[in-house]
């Protein structure tokens, strides 16, 4: 090659086609790389704190994160989430509605922090608003005329449900089984099922007619919650312990929205 | 008549393509043509479209399989898609053929508009479908109210509310396929057939019908494909109940907290069943 005053050497069109795949590939490699080394270290200081909570949380661990940076929170069925950190997810705290699930996530391994109870929840029967099917008893969720919805079992509020029909002897006619317990209040709130059974703070936050009854008062589901690193970095630590202080801020937020004591 | 099939045919071809379909037409022309660096990324991009079917066959648990997949869930929600699927696409012939017709043949205002309303289904989340559809035929929703206040019928949570949401994503994939057939044909055979006498009724039934036949038939495997993995509209306008609306992609869902292998299993049907459709339709009406 003999260098010319400033002429670059032209590249022919093939080449420069070539040069833009490679461009175009070596760009999505970076990306995939970039984006799966910042998935990694989403516990690191400075970095973004990931909480997986269940949705009946939604609410209360809105309002306790907006006095942290940096943290996130996804809320889901307590068994998706379970189910979306044995496919992988990245997060740093992992909150359930039941000791069932959270104790499923540590039997797969992918919670390895000692998990704590933070508040408890009861069920409600709760009707759609201005309760439309005349509903006045848990036993009226056997009745045939009303639309009828329920958990599904493989969510905490769907085994605490069928646990509670099942001590009082009540065989539901449910025609939905919701896969979570906000889908479940929100159907109810648009007046597209007659009755349902949702926990306490749902009915409370959507604003849902109760009817009392009295066979679901003895039980009480836990919301458990535990970093998912055995050795949780400090900030992710000082969440933790903002949640689980007795008399702390966390506390009060749950108390107010309808959850009871752990 | 026969160059009118012929057209047609291709017309089915063009609706598939659209959508990306594989197409006879892509190996057409001399081999070994393209450079290499293209062929390199077309391949990766296969690679990238076959890896998640790759990764659910290594996870089968196939010694397992003959047990899952008779088991009572699957085959009560196997039974329920079967109804829902087929049911919608009935609906959606019934009801496509002629919006077909109408957006094809009529001169129509706002004809733009008209179409992107016919495909938002298409385009748009099943979820917000599903939602959209609450507020308009649920019980307290926008034509729903009527529905239950005069008739007495009240859609969601049953199987017709899960063939209506089936049916509502399906609809545009024959409209578009059998739309872009009947403009291929273009009238000359139809407006042939006025002059010679045949009215209205009898154009449709035995001058356009026998040519659409391909296209009604694509279409029909289409929809009927669509409906068969619809998952989100159901879910939120229908419910999930065992037996009544629980389709085999819910069953799907729900597996996969429960039981994963019993998901990959259903899984396995699913795909097997999609790739059946899109192979046949391969077959059948493309040109080799």
């Amino acid at each position: 090659m003999t260098p010319v005053g400033n002429t670059r050497p032209q590249l022919r069109p093939h080449q420069s086609l070539t040069a833009l795949a490679v461009a175009v590939v070596s760009a999505a490699v970076v990306a995939v790389a970039v984006s799966s080394v910042a998935a990694g270290c989403g516990g690191d200081s400075g970095e973004e704190i990931v909480v997986m909570a269940a949705s009946s949380l939604s609410d209360a661990v809105e309002a306790v994160i907006a006095d942290h940076d940096d943290v996130n929170a996804v809320f889901a069925g307590s068994s998706t989430l379970v189910s979306q950190l044995a496919a992988g997810a990245a997060a740093d705290v992992l909150m359930t509605a039941d000791g069932a699930t959270m104790n499923q996530a540590i039997a797969d391994g992918d919670v390895q922090g000692a998990p704590s109870v933070i508040a408890s929840n009861s069920l409600v029967l709760a009707t759609a608003p201005a309760n439309p099917g005349g509903v006045t008893r848990l036993a009226d969720l056997s009745r045939g005329d009303l639309l009828i919805g329920l958990c599904a079992e493989a969510a905490p509020c769907g085994a605490l449900s069928q646990q509670a029909l099942r001590g009082a002897r009540i065989e539901a006619a449910p025609d939905t089984l919701e896969l979570n317990v906000r889908a479940l209040a929100a159907k109810l709130s648009l007046g597209e099922l007659d009755a349902g059974l949702i926990y306490r703070s749902d009915a409370l936050a959507v604003g849902l007619p109760v009817v009392e009854a009295p066979q679901l008062e003895s039980l009480r589901n836990l919301y458990h919650i535990a970093a998912v690193s055995a050795r949780p970095t400090p900030r992710v630590q000082a969440l933790l312990d903002d949640f689980t202080a007795p008399d702390g801020a966390a506390a009060m937020i749950f108390a107010a929205q309808g959850f009871g004591p752990p | 008549m026969r160059t009118a099939g012929t057209e047609s045919t291709s017309g089915a071809v063009d609706a598939g393509e659209e959508r990306g379909l594989p197409t006879a037409d892509a190996d057409r022309g001399p081999g070994g043509r393209l450079p290499s660096t293209v062929t390199l990324v077309g391949f990766v991009a296969l690679g990238l479209l076959a890896l998640p079917v790759a990764g659910l066959l290594q996870r089968a648990p196939w010694s397992a399989l003959p047990s899952i997949l008779s088991g009572s869930e699957v085959l009560q929600a196997l039974r329920v898609s079967l109804t829902v699927s087929l049911a919608a696409t009935a609906v959606c012939a019934a009801l496509g053929l002629p919006l077909a017709l109408v957006l094809a043949r009529l001169r129509l205002r706002f004809p733009r508009l008209i179409r992107a309303l016919v495909m938002l289904p298409m385009v748009l989340p099943p979820v917000v479908g599903g939602t959209a559809l609450l507020f308009a035929l649920g019980r307290r929703g926008l034509a729903g109210q009527w529905l239950d206040s005069w008739f007495g019928i009240s859609l969601p949570f049953t199987t017709a509310g899960a063939v209506t949401a089936a049916a509502f994503v399906a609809l545009p994939f024959f409209v578009v396929t059998v739309e872009t057939a009947l403009r291929q044909a273009g009238t000359e055979l139809d407006e042939a057939a006025a002059t010679l006498g045949a009215g209205a009724w009898a154009r449709i039934l035995h001058v356009t019908l026998p040519t659409l036949r391909p296209a009604l038939l694509a279409g029909v495997a289409l929809a009927w494909a669509r409906a068969l993995g619809e998952f989100g509209a159901t879910l939120t306008f229908a419910g999930s109940f065992a037996g009544r609306t629980r389709t085999l992609p819910l069953e799907t869902y729900l597996a996969l907290e429960r039981d994963p292998e019993a998901a990959v299993a259903v899984s396995l049907v699913l795909i097997a069943v999609a790739l059946a459709v899109l192979v046949t339709l391969r077959d059948r009406w493309t040109p080799r």
